[in-house]
């Protein structure tokens, strides 16, 4: 008896076996087409070459999630951080991608455009110009998922392999459930991107994932000897930006909500402190010019326990994230802060304001003969400079080596105060600046600048004389 | 027999000269080698929250009979104790006379009857303006340890400008390069002429540089001396201004015979702000005296100048702004320290240090008050309430720090209940930062 049923179960086994053996194979087949290979040129921006010249040829796994053609990637196809932050890098930046093109299979290349990106969620979109053959995928709700659940990846491989299809059936390793839930599993097949589509067990696609970057990785860590997990990013997460991606439009692109604070977790201890055991909360420690919480009056020291009466704890620097989110992702701009000041608490209403942008949007203007190209005052720079919050003028985004403003000594992230005796406060100044020196050709010029804390004057030989006026119309 | 004769006697003439060049530096070495002293300080370095005591080494010259030594600030500067030897092996204790780090000169004072001596034997300043490049000269001293070194070469320039740089400022003088061999260990020993005159301090060297040593002209050196052995400081007038060369600017003006000084930069709320000064001014005249900067060489001597003024004297300014000469005065103020005092908070496991006017600076930060915390012990109590370094203590428990005397008031009354809590306020660049020290029975 025991025998007949021993072998029923090792029957039952074997057939299910085959039976998902030929599932994942069929499975595999029908996505692999929405599975598609984006190439694409990425333009350097280098400070030190007014006219960018460097551009690289990059591949990345995309997704084709709607049959119009909208194809999401990671957002490592357009890195730069185009909204405001405390870090700015003004060295190491890329134009938006041109030249993308997509391959689905074994097909021909198609054109695509650059549509936007969530760098939050490190995603980004693209568009097909025409309306493909394939139907996009559709996400299903993952079911039950826990740690030893099978998941499928799907991605290609780099240039060396010539960027073939890789399917990797993986568990889910571990379940992290602060500050959210985060599903992570092992990722050590070295891939083309950090990034591909993720199946479960049952062959739906659930969502997509995403590799984590290095955050304790010092100057001389190397990355490749310290493998972090990659994290899978369900369905729910990214629906909405599906339904309506973020748009790059320049100085117009869609952008997050803003407060404008520095903060840190109000830990058990301080509310001890406070003699508040109970209080949980994030404390603001800066409140930044010219922001929505400085309008609204909030101060150094204030304790934000509640937003739209959900309650707010931070405990540890994690936690923080989740209150960023609960603000860049608010639907409303109004918003009803539950404060603890001073010993007592108080409510607040007050209107969120959008993400500044980054400087990488600020309008540039450039003077190919000088050199150098200069960029309005954006709030990261002004920031960045302990500037004023409403201070005037302009700084030097580039300085093209070797030409004369280099050779003068003007460098990348001056700011100029007056060129000649002209006062310096906006692009519309300088320009006018440009045309005099352009209609006047000056043998010399002089430019007032200032370099971090100390101003100093510069002189440019121009060099107008010596080039030969060009001859004919 | 003719060409003979002739090959011997410029044989013996060589052989002559090379004789006399000989007993010339070896005249010129008896004269400061007695006088040379090995130092060896014992700094106080504040490190971790902590003070660790480290011993450096370095060199220094006796400038006079009852003991006086000269070295570099760099040497001498955060020691109680310094350790001397002279040549004559005899192992002297000196105390610290005074430092002057905008300089990079220190003086000691040889404790000659503790080590039962009366006077010792010492070197002669010359005049540094009389030098000239290619004159042959020696840097005495103890190179990487190796005490009482003599190395040999030439001047290679005595006008050589240095920008500051951080802690390497010398905005008051220009340097003496030269090719004699200058180590670490070189710092504070003398450079000697062919006349056995000490006509600088050996003080820098460029890394992976090839004899590339720099020192201080003595004439700079005997003046910081004089002001040290009378005051124990040197004290400087200070009006906030920046100083900048002419020689382009009279390009642009296309006035090729300007004289003067241009003003590159005023700080705000100080003298020069006060009174109006600009930069883009062209400052001719200082107190009635012609001043005129063509060249960044000629720089330290207009700061020089009004350097030297007794604190809070008149100033005038003749100066050109535009195309219009005016006139501008007023009163100098007492140039503020260069590196504030520390110290060591042993309860909170952490080390804090006065602010001064370069951190205010630096920082740029809206006034001069707080303190500068500069160190944390891993595992004390600043540091598990993560308190950060390099960030500047504004409040504690809402009571505002003035400044570090009021700091190390406060903190004594701190330390005293351990049983209390503490909320320290900092800030740093435009973020500011709460860290809470916990009570010990508030576990």
């Amino acid at each position: 008896m025991n025998k007949i049923w021993i072998s029923i179960t090792v029957f039952l086994l074997a057939a299910q076996t085959i039976v998902q053996a030929k599932n994942w194979d069929k499975i595999i087949n029908r996505v692999s087409e929405q599975v598609v290979l984006i190439e694409y040129f990425e333009q350097i921006i280098s400070a030190e070459a007014i006219v960018e010249k460097e551009r690289i040829k990059r591949q990345l796994t995309g997704i084709l999630v709607d049959d119009s053609g909208l194809i999401m990637t990671s957002a490592e196809i357009f890195p730069t951080s185009l909204e405001f932050s405390s870090m700015v890098n003004i060295f190491d930046q890329t134009a938006i991608p041109t030249d993308i093109r997509v391959k689905f299979g074994e097909e021909e290349y198609q054109p695509a455009q650059f549509i936007g990106k969530d760098d939050d969620n490190k995603i980004a979109f693209i568009q097909l110009l025409k309306e493909p053959k394939v139907k996009a995928i559709r996400f299903h709700s993952p079911g039950r998922l826990s740690v030893g659940s099978k998941i499928l990846i799907l991605q290609h491989l780099n240039r060396q392999y010539d960027y073939a299809l890789l399917v990797s059936e993986r568990v889910i390793n571990s379940i992290v459930t602060r500050p959210r839930q985060r599903y992570l599993c092992e990722n050590s097949l070295r891939s083309l991107s950090e990034f591909g589509l993720v199946l479960n067990a049952r062959g739906q696609p659930i969502g997509f994932l995403r590799g984590i970057p290095q955050t304790t990785g010092g100057f001389f860590e190397m990355p490749e000897f310290s493998i972090q997990p990659a994290e899978i990013i369900l369905y729910d997460q990214f629906a909405d930006l599906i339904k309506s991606p973020p748009l790059y439009r320049e100085k117009e692109t869609t952008r997050k909500k803003w407060l404008g604070i520095y903060m840190q977790p109000f830990k058990r201890d301080m509310a001890q402190f406070h003699d508040q055991p109970e209080l949980t909360g994030v404390l603001i420690n800066t409140v930044l010019d010219n922001s929505p919480a400085k309008q609204a009056g909030l101060k150094p020291g204030d304790v934000i326990t509640a937003v739209n009466d959900q309650a707010i704890a931070a405990e540890k620097d994690n936690d923080l994230e989740t209150f960023r989110k609960i603000i860049r992702d608010q639907p409303e701009s109004q918003v009803t802060f539950k404060l603890f000041r001073n010993g007592e608490y108080l409510d607040k209403t007050l209107s969120l304001g959008e993400t500044p942008i980054s400087q990488f949007l600020a309008d540039e203007v450039s003077n190919a003969a000088l050199g150098f190209s200069v960029k309005e005052l954006t709030q990261d720079i002004i920031l960045a400079r302990q500037l004023e919050w409403d201070a005037d003028g302009v700084w030097v985004s580039k300085v093209e080596r070797a030409g004369l403003a280099d050779v003068a000594g003007l460098r990348p992230g001056d700011l100029i105060l007056k060129i000649n005796e002209r006062e310096i406060s906006n692009l519309d100044d300088i320009q006018e600046a440009f045309e005099y020196i352009g209609d006047n050709k000056p043998a010399y010029l002089s430019l007032f600048i200032q370099r971090r804390t100390d101003t100093r004057f510069l002189f440019i030989q121009t060099k107008f004389q010596d080039q030969p006026e060009k001859q004919g119309n | 027999m003719v060409k003979i004769i002739a090959i011997i006697l410029v044989t013996i003439s060589v052989c002559l000269a090379q004789a006399g060049f000989d007993r010339k530096i070896l005249e010129a070495r008896e004269k400061v080698f007695p006088a040379l002293v090995h130092v060896q300080p014992i700094k106080e370095v504040y490190d971790s929250g902590d003070m660790r005591k480290v011993q450096v080494t370095g060199s220094g010259v006796i400038i006079s009979a009852d003991g006086y030594v000269l070295t570099n600030n760099h040497v001498a500067e955060k020691a109680r104790f310094v350790k001397c030897t002279l040549t004559s092996r005899h192992e002297v204790e000196a105390e610290v006379v005074g430092l002057d780090p905008w300089t990079d000169i220190a003086v000691l004072k040889l404790n000659l009857s503790k080590a039962g001596l009366k006077e010792v034997p010492f070197a002669h300043l010359g005049d540094s303006d009389l030098l000239e490049v290619g004159q042959i000269v020696m840097a005495l001293g103890s190179p990487l340890g190796l005490s009482r070194s003599l190395s040999m070469g030439v001047v290679s320039s005595v006008e050589r400008y240095f920008e500051d740089v951080g802690e390497m400022v010398s905005p008051f003088n220009l340097w003496i390069q030269t090719d004699a061999a200058i180590n670490p260990g070189n710092s504070g020993g003398p450079l000697v002429d062919l006349n056995g005159k000490v006509i600088g301090i050996n003080a820098r060297a460029v890394l992976f540089g090839e004899n590339l040593g720099f020192a201080i002209p003595s004439n700079t050196v005997s003046h910081v001396v004089e002001q040290i052995l009378e005051h124990g400081e040197v004290e400087r007038s200070w009006i906030g201004v920046d100083w900048q060369e002419i020689m382009e600017y009279r390009n642009y003006l296309d006035k090729p015979d300007l004289e003067g000084v241009l003003v590159a930069n005023v700080e705000s709320n100080s003298p020069a702000a006060r009174a109006g000064l600009t930069p883009g001014t062209v400052v001719t005249r200082i107190n009635g005296k012609k001043v005129s900067a063509v060249y960044q060489e000629e720089l330290p001597k207009i700061r020089l100048l009004i350097s030297d003024l007794p604190i809070e004297s008149p100033i005038e300014f003749a100066t050109i702004a535009g195309d219009e000469a005016g006139k501008i005065s007023f009163l100098t103020d007492k140039q503020g320290k260069f590196t504030g005092t520390e110290f060591v908070c042993d309860e909170w496991g952490m080390s804090v240090k006065e602010l001064t006017p370069r951190v205010v600076k630096n920082f740029q930060l809206p006034t001069e008050q707080g303190v500068l915390i500069s160190g944390l012990r891993r595992g004390g109590k600043a540091d598990e309430a993560e308190v950060r370094r390099g960030y500047v203590l504004l409040s504690v428990n809402g009571q505002v720090i003035e400044d570090l005397e009021d700091f190390k008031v406060k903190y004594a009354q701190y330390a005293e209940n351990k049983s209390e809590s503490y909320l320290l306020f900092l800030t740093q660049g435009n973020q500011n930062w709460f860290a809470l020290i916990k009570g010990e029975d508030d576990q």
